[in-house]
């Protein structure tokens, strides 16, 4: 099962008024979300198309949803989004995370599964090499 | 728009008369540290040595002075709890720096929502079986015990109440449904006791004389894994006494356009309570009274009765009363502001205060001596002319003198018809300018054999304070704080030169009977502002004539500048300068109004 499966953005008005699990952000959902962003760099640097991203993989339950820890999830919605392609109709990436709506929060799920969904099908990028120019012998070190 | 009526709540109900009780002890709240501490370790008798047992004092790891202030709700900062930071927007992140929140203990309850367990966690290792895959990482085994939330109160001096009012998280609902309560006197255990909330906000119910310090600790919480979010603890309970529980009533307000003098506002009441909690009536304890849901006017517990079993007479007044009992050292001005000057009144009263935009930056110069506060507050409100008023505010207003007629009271308002009272005719102002000069004459203002401190009161100001034989540990214009070892202190100052001058106003069109009405020791009159003041002295004067009669008050407001309709001699304006109220379905009440 992928880490895309888990993922949920599907949550509504009635989630809501009824308070199910899913009208809530916990720490079980900025856990699956920021594994689920790794998971999608990872399958993006495997097809050769580079991107580093910050993750918390450990959100415990008294952990503050600070306005620092939203941005960088937001920072690596944006380095995976750049990174590669995304379909039409995907959400845009919110300028703030405050997970104030069930909209955005449905919208930056989405986000990580469309992108991984397209990346899971797709073809690996030409591999760049990596060289070094202007590198001589000095003394007995490398400049 | 008359502005105090702005100011007014649009919140508007039908429940007649309602008097608000503060029934909390009085400057506990200022005076309280609410903190985590960790409990020092001395030796005692069964405690037998061990290891890691060592003597260690008693240490405060965290202090929560949010828990001084009186938040109504949690603020919606957002931890990763499950069940918690809803997503319909009343939740946010939690901001680099934060509001104040109150407390949030750093344990979190069980699955039962129980504190008092262990935290266990199997953590992952190798081992036979376990195989390599992405994301699979070592982690260590730990079991940590996660003790009851214990919050400790310590007080700046000793306080009683008739219990503590608990305010927990009103936004997510969370409570602590079990906590105990310790109350202690230097030391000494005063009174314990187990309450079990069933609501966001509750009231503890032990009344408990005398304490210094509180401990609450926190046993269980009504949802599972919740710390415990306390946003506002007072000592005491508010008390709303409706229109079926006050006997009688009696309420006065009144201020004076030209402020030469201002007023101390009273209310007076009979309660019959229906609640089982008694009363811990305490000097200064606030009174919030209100008509349909308007405030008319807070005010402070003079004294109180109980006359039998139910029955409780609660005399009181308002904030210019509790000014009138505290000091201000005065001292000479020389360009100050108002602003500053007022600051410096209401400094370290619990009420607020609203200062006209108008009166914030005009510059005062004269003296004022060391007096009451509300004496000083005359001094400055006659100066510059403004209406010092506590009527329809959570505090005290400042205000120039209205010029605009903005309400009415016809002829049905005033169904049992008006009075017209003419006051002495005054037939001119004689007004006092005052200067103050620094001399060289110096004076000895303390001569004595001093061990310890003393406070020097001047009867007049003083500059250039010298001392010999002790030290000045704080002075100004009026007085000094001085400090001897046991041996004579002598205290000298310098004079200085009070110089005044008069000037006249009459009214031209009377030559005999003269009454000429002398303002001599307004010393903040000068020069500068004598001309105005004058004016408005005078103005005030010539307009001799009171309105006074029953009427339905309406909307209008003691300050407001009103037409009234006397049926016999046609309509007056004027101000309202008096209030005296009567509560039915409707306010009925004795106003004066000054024309």
């Amino acid at each position: 099962m992928s880490k895309l499966d888990e993922l949920i953005f599907d949550r509504t008005i009635e989630d809501i008024e009824q308070l199910t699990s899913k009208a809530f952000i916990s720490n079980d959902d900025l856990n699956r979300i920021e594994n689920a962003i790794k998971y999608v760099a990872y399958m993006l640097n495997d097809k050769g198309y580079r991107c580093v991203v910050d993750n918390k993989l450990n959100w415990k339950m008294m952990d503050k949803r600070s306005e620092l820890e939203m941005e960088r999830i937001r920072t690596n919605l944006e380095v995976i989004r750049t990174t590669f392609f995304a379909p039409n109709d995907t959400p845009n990436i919110p300028a703030a995370i405050t997970y104030t709506s069930i909209y955005q929060a449905n919208a930056i799920e989405q986000i990580i599964h469309d992108i991984g969904r397209l990346i899971e099908s797709a073809y690996p990028a030409h591999q760049r090499l990596g060289f070094r120019l202007g590198t001589k012998a000095f003394g007995g070190r490398e400049i | 728009m008359f502005f105090k009526q702005e100011l007014r709540s649009e919140a508007e109900t039908d429940e007649g008369v309602k008097i608000v009780y503060d029934d909390v002890a009085p400057y506990a709240k200022e005076n309280s540290h609410p903190q985590i501490i960790e409990p020092g370790l001395w030796p005692r008798v069964g405690l037998r040595p061990g290891t890691g047992l060592y003597p260690r004092s008693t240490k405060t790891l965290q202090e929560f002075p949010d828990l001084k202030l009186n938040l109504s709700t949690y603020p919606g900062y957002s931890l990763a709890l499950p069940g918690f930071a809803l997503l319909n927007g009343s939740f946010v992140n939690f901001p680099s720096e934060p509001g104040p929140f109150g407390f949030i203990s750093n344990q979190i309850s069980d699955e039962n929502g129980l504190f008092g367990y262990y935290d266990v966690n199997e953590g992952l290792r190798p081992r036979s079986g376990l195989h390599p895959r992405r994301y699979l990482y070592p982690s260590t085994s730990y079991s940590n015990f996660v003790s009851n939330p214990i919050l400790t109160i310590k007080f700046d001096g000793v306080f009683s109440s008739v219990g503590l009012y608990l305010t927990f998280n009103t936004l997510s609902g969370d409570y602590s449904n079990e906590l105990n309560i310790k109350w202690f006197s230097n030391g000494s255990l005063l009174s314990d006791m187990d309450f079990y909330p069933d609501s966001v906000s509750y009231f503890c119910n032990n009344y408990v004389q005398y304490y210094d310090r509180i401990v609450i600790t926190f046993k269980s919480t009504s949802k599972p894994h919740r710390p415990i979010f306390l946003v506002r603890i007072d000592y005491g309970i508010y008390r709303d006494f409706m229109n079926n529980e006050l006997l009688e009533t009696n309420c006065i307000q009144e201020i004076n356009a030209i402020s030469k003098n201002i007023s101390i506002n009273t209310l007076d009441f009979t309660v019959r309570t229906k609640s089982d909690i008694p009363f811990d009536l305490q000097k200064k304890q606030r009174l919030q009274l209100y008509f349909d849901g308007h405030l008319l006017g807070n005010f402070y517990i003079k004294n109180g009765a109980k006359k039998n079993i139910m029955d409780y007479h609660i005399s009181s007044h308002d904030a210019i009363g509790i000014l009138d009992g505290n000091e201000f050292p005065g001292g000479i001005y020389n360009g100050g502001t108002v602003s500053a000057v007022v600051a410096k009144i209401f400094e370290g009263e619990d009420f607020p205060y609203l200062l006209s935009e108008e009166l914030r930056n005009i510059q005062l110069y004269g003296y004022i001596p060391y007096t009451t506060k509300r004496n000083a507050l005359v001094q400055i409100a006659f100066a510059i002319g403004a209406v010092v008023d506590t009527s329809n505010y959570d505090g005290i207003i400042i205000y120039p003198q209205e010029t605009e007629v903005s309400g009415e009271f016809t002829k049905d308002d005033a169904f049992d018809g008006v009075t017209l009272e003419h006051s002495d005719i005054v037939t001119g102002i004689r007004l006092t300018s005052h200067s103050y000069h620094k001399t060289n004459e110096s004076q000895e203002l303390y001569n004595d054999v001093l061990d310890g401190t003393a406070e020097v009161i001047f009867t007049e100001a003083y500059h250039g304070l010298t001392i010999s034989g002790g030290t000045i540990q704080s002075y100004g214009d009026n007085f000094a704080y001085i400090r001897g070892t046991g041996g004579t202190v002598i205290l000298t100052g310098f004079k200085y030169n009070h110089m005044t001058t008069s000037r006249l106003k009459e009214n031209p069109l009377i030559n005999y009977n003269k009454n000429i009405k002398d303002v001599a020791d307004a010393t903040l009159i000068h020069s500068g502002n004598a001309g105005e003041a004058i004016e408005r002295i005078y103005n005030y004067y010539q307009r001799a004539e009171n309105v006074i009669g029953e009427v339905l008050l309406g909307d209008k407001m003691l300050g407001q500048i009103v037409e009234i309709d006397t049926v016999y001699d046609g309509k007056k304006i004027g101000t309202i300068e008096s209030i005296d109220y009567s509560f039915a379905n409707k306010i009925r009440a004795e106003v004066v109004i000054h024309e």
